[in-house]
């Protein structure tokens, strides 16, 4: 399948592939972010940092560890790079947004938790009036550059909703702040006790599948789908 | 200084906002309650006056910690950091008139000065008045406009801010330095996003380049990107009512129209958004350039920009703006021409 753990074993990490990084509960994966291997480079359970770009926050542009990979087997079959090219454009055009963030950081020394860019949900949000860049999860990063070379890896209508501890066990960098209405709202969910929130571990599911159901259909993704391999879950676990 | 005036060495001015401003010169003056004093403090923002509480050091020290211990479990606010009312001074007025100098010895630890240096970004008002004022450092100004970037201003402090931001990017398109660029990409991005339909043509005129300076592409992305994020959410236009923005943004894209040009640097990206820009603006020589595009023969780039036309159409049709069934043509246009 095209997504898989990383182990002893050396497999073949290309451009744009999707990693994906554990949360603190085995197998439950945390975060993902695209790899950048302009040259496919070898990976394996010793040597699994390639260099990625990611939603962090803040986006940024570095190596990072990863736990599992993902590929859409982009450019299939092809001599011209046509899905890694789109996906290129969308990565280039963030990035003075990136560099106005990085900037807007290292003036606060890091001090503050200065997320303007970052939104759990929905997984993207355009820019407006009031934060004209564009703000992301992991996972929306992800989902939105993989649109713009037409594959569609979520069907993020079909979502299923997770309470507060799932978002919180999601989440875990978040955990104690997430227990506050206003930071719940700075990060898009709003009021209410459940929210569709595309966690990054249905990336990777969706992911594990034939290139070419990847690219015939999003991904309705169920719980248990946050984890690598799924697990199924009983509604509190 | 009149006889009931208290020259004194020095004052912490607590507010709800600021958490504390550092005063250079401060004139205290008793207003008959006991405690309560009236005070014209000159402020890294010029003068300013209101009412201030009275207490001894150690007291003041101590509701500092507690303002930072607080601050510190509040971190999820990060936009208008608002803490406990811990002592809340109302600022009233501004004085812009000179005052006698009194020194004052600062007796603040070095690491809370540190750390307050730069609380200001929080705050819209004070963001303005960094960006209007003529005594502001170049460091500092860049340090507004990339902060008024995330921020929320009211409808009283936009037209402010949009004059402000107007101007550093005019001011500075040119420059090649990166920092600079960065703050230049940060005050397009607002302005175009905030600007009213009146300021387009004004906007067209820093896509102009002189005799001697030419914009860098990464300026050139950000004002066609801008520009293209504003113009989906325009009301209907028609052709020839921007005429300065239809004939740059055409220019721009057609400059870059070239097989040898559009694989290297961000140019695919500028001529995408310059098109779309002047596909919403019902641009003259919009059909010209979509031929363009599909004469090219580069079938990654013509399917990127087929999708983006569409996802725009999308957009306009769910905000019920007209003209998508223009749009449309030119997508079928798009796709006949690349047969």
């Amino acid at each position: 399948m095209p997504a898989w753990r990383l182990d002893g074993q050396d497999r073949q990490v290309n451009h744009f592939d999707v990693g994906a990084v554990d949360g603190t509960r085995q197998g439950f994966i945390s975060h993902v972010l695209l790899c950048l291997a302009e040259q496919p480079q070898v990976v394996n359970v010793n040597s699994r940092t390639p260099d990625a770009v990611h939603m962090g926050p803040p986006l940024e542009e570095r190596p990072q560890p990863i736990d599992a990979i993902g590929t859409a087997v982009l450019d299939p079959g092809g001599v011209q790079p046509t899905e890694r090219r789109q996906i290129k454009v969308f990565v280039d055009d963030r990035l003075s947004e990136r560099k106005a963030q990085e900037a807007r950081m290292a003036k606060l020394n890091r001090r503050d938790p200065y997320h303007a860019e970052y939104v759990i949900h929905p997984p993207y949000v355009e820019p407006g009036e009031d934060v004209s860049l564009w703000r992301f999860s992991c996972a929306g990063f992800v989902l939105r550059a993989y649109e713009e070379a037409n594959i569609h890896l979520i069907d993020v209508s079909k979502v299923p909703p997770i309470d507060l501890d799932r978002l919180k066990a999601a989440y875990p960098r978040f955990a104690r702040l997430l227990g506050h209405a206003a930071t719940r709202t700075s990060l898009g969910l709003g009021e209410g006790s459940e929210w569709p929130v595309v966690l990054a571990g249905y990336v990777v599911n969706s992911l594990n599948r034939s290139p070419d159901a990847i690219r015939r259909e999003a991904f309705v993704p169920d719980a248990g789908d946050e984890f690598f391999p799924p697990r199924p879950l009983s509604p509190k676990a | 200084m009149s006889k009931d005036t208290t020259p004194v060495q020095s004052v912490s001015v607590l507010n709800v906002h600021d958490d504390n401003i550092e005063t250079r010169q401060v004139i205290l003056q008793g207003i008959g309650v006991p405690g309560v004093l009236a005070f014209d403090a000159l402020t890294d923002d010029g003068w300013r006056r209101g009412m201030a509480l009275e207490f001894d050091e150690e007291y003041r020290d101590g509701l500092i910690r507690a303002v930072k211990e607080a601050k510190s479990r509040a971190m999820h606010v990060w936009r208008d950091t608002r803490f406990v009312n811990v002592i809340r001074v109302e600022f009233r007025t501004r004085v812009d008139r000179a005052r006698p100098s009194v020194p004052l010895v600062s007796h603040l630890h070095p690491q809370l000065i540190e750390d307050r240096r730069n609380d200001w970004v929080q705050s819209p008002q004070m963001i303005l008045d960094r960006l209007e004022s003529d005594v502001t450092t170049p460091d500092d100004r860049i340090t507004a406009v990339l902060f008024a970037e995330t921020m929320i201003f009211d409808g009283e402090q936009k037209p402010r801010l949009l004059r402000c931001l107007f101007k550093f990017a005019n001011d500075n398109r040119f420059s090649q330095d990166d920092e600079v660029k960065t703050a230049v990409g940060s005050a397009i991005r607002k302005f175009a996003m905030n600007m009213p339909e009146s300021s387009f043509e004004d906007y067209s005129t820093l896509l102009v380049p002189t005799g001697t300076d030419t914009l860098s592409c990464e300026i050139e992305l950000e004002l066609a990107k801008a520009i293209g994020w504003r113009l989906i959410r325009a009301e209907r236009t028609k052709a020839g009512v921007y005429p300065h923005l239809e004939a740059r943004l055409s220019g721009l894209a057609s400059d870059y129209l070239a097989t040898r040009l559009i694989l290297q640097k961000n140019y695919a990206s500028i001529v995408i958004h310059a098109v779309i820009a002047v596909a919403l603006l019902n641009g003259s020589r919009k059909t010209e350039l979509i031929n363009r595009i599909a004469a090219l023969r580069i079938d990654w780039f013509s399917d990127l920009f087929s999708r983006r036309l569409a996802e725009v159409i999308h957009k306009r049709q769910a905000m019920g703006a007209g003209y998508a069934s223009n749009l449309k043509l030119l997508h079928k246009r798009l796709h006949a021409a690349g047969r």
